[in-house]
């Protein structure tokens, strides 16, 4: 199950726009810790190379930066207690 | 104990804590050093992984092949259909305005005393290509009232033609579109006053200066008949190296649809230069001017006038 959450977060990283991928990640990190995903965001960014109109590593930045307020965020909500 | 087990539950929140910390920036700091020493190996290595997908995806979005046309048919059907369910909307308003002006536009009219003229009806007996392409020939002539220069029209208010010969049960009628006619008439749209040539074969021709906006669907009426619209421009051929503009406008239905028209019984009145001159020379325009006293008279200084001077006040 895990294993094809983190296909479909891939495909909707690597065919959807950038907010798409976001939404799926959060989801994703809710779920499971999801420290995977910076080997996604790496892919991604290799990828996509970088572009002079984007923050460079754009996805590897937003994934470190979701693991790290959902992943602080955990013990403190409900729905983990 | 008990402040023992606190503390325990407290410390393991700050190592799970530092823990997640440590394990993200770890990782971060490694796929970033990844990326800047191996970009363009990894970008190559996704690539190959990567490549089906785009593929598969190309293949639903361009492919000519019978699934991802039928998806896309679909697609394109739904969004159709919503499109022209909102004109159909817009449409339905539109004739709710419409259908309040044209009452207001009666009542105004009854107002005026402004009475739609007698027409008398006729079917179309004979067309092109059994006749010359701009012409019609329909089933009524003098023994039913119909002259010669009357105005025949095509749904209440399209002009279509002019009577040009009465027969005593069937009369020959000239289309605006037959070679050689002009008349003046009216663009709505750019509002300019302009004259439309038959070019034959169904298509008028209004020249309209260039710098002047005209665009299709612009309606040209013809402003010596009390209705009569000619039709709407379908078609403008504008170079800019040229000073005029030409707008084509040609009939809304096929000649070939036409089956019954109506004839005005009264004829075009022309009035022409001479009548027209006769008729302003016999306007009396002394009403129209005041005598002013000399004192309140501006002086008027031929030698002066090349020089500006000032004019005393009036009264002194």
């Amino acid at each position: 199950m895990r294993i094809l959450m983190f296909i479909g977060v891939a495909l909707i990283g690597f065919l959807l726009p950038f907010w798409a991928f976001c939404i799926a990640a959060a989801c994703y990190i809710v779920w499971k810790p999801g420290y995977e995903l910076i080997v996604l965001g790496v892919c991604i960014d290799a990828q996509f190379g970088m572009s002079l109109l984007s923050v460079p590593y754009l996805y590897t930045v937003s994934v470190a930066a979701l693991l790290l307020v959902f992943n602080l965020m955990k013990p403190h909500l409900s729905i983990y207690r | 104990m008990r402040n023992f087990s606190l503390k325990t539950r407290e410390n393991s929140r700050l190592s799970t804590k530092r823990n997640t910390l440590i394990r993200v920036v770890v990782g971060f700091c490694v796929a970033i050093a990844l990326l800047y020493v191996l970009s363009g190996l990894l970008g190559k290595a996704v690539s190959f992984v990567t490549a089906p997908v785009y593929g598969i995806r190309h293949w639903l979005a361009e492919s000519s092949a019978t699934v991802p046309l039928y998806f896309r048919s679909r697609n394109e059907l739904l969004a159709q259909i919503g499109t022209l369910e909102e004109r159909l909307v817009a449409q339905g308003g539109n004739e709710a305005i419409l259908a309040q002006r044209t009452a207001e536009n009666e009542e105004l009219r009854g107002l005026l005393s402004i009475h739609d003229e007698v027409r008398v009806g006729a079917s179309v007996i004979a067309r092109p290509p059994y006749l010359p392409y701009d012409a019609l020939l329909i089933d009524r002539g003098s023994d039913d009232g119909i002259l010669e220069q009357a105005i025949v029209y095509y749904a209440h208010d399209r002009a279509i033609g002019i009577v040009s010969r009465v027969f005593a049960q069937s009369a020959l009628v000239s289309l605006f579109s037959t070679p050689g006619m002009e008349s003046t008439v009216y663009v709505v749209g750019p509002d300019v006053f302009t004259t439309a040539y038959g070019e034959g074969s169904g298509v008028t021709r209004v020249t309209i200066p260039q710098g002047i906006p005209l665009a299709e669907g612009d309606v040209v009426i013809l402003p010596s008949l009390e209705v009569g619209v000619l039709g709407a421009v379908s078609a403008i051929e504008s170079v800019s190296t040229q000073p005029e503009q030409n707008g084509f406008v040609t009939f809304e239905v096929p000649l070939q649809s036409i089956r019954t028209v109506s004839v005005s019984t009264r004829t075009l009145e022309r009035v022409s230069f001479e009548d027209a001159q006769t008729y302003m020379k016999a306007l009396d325009y002394e009403a129209l001017t005041i005598e002013v006293p000399e004192m309140y008279r501006m002086p008027i200084d031929v030698s002066a006038s090349a020089t500006p001077t000032t004019t005393p006040p009036f009264g002194e």
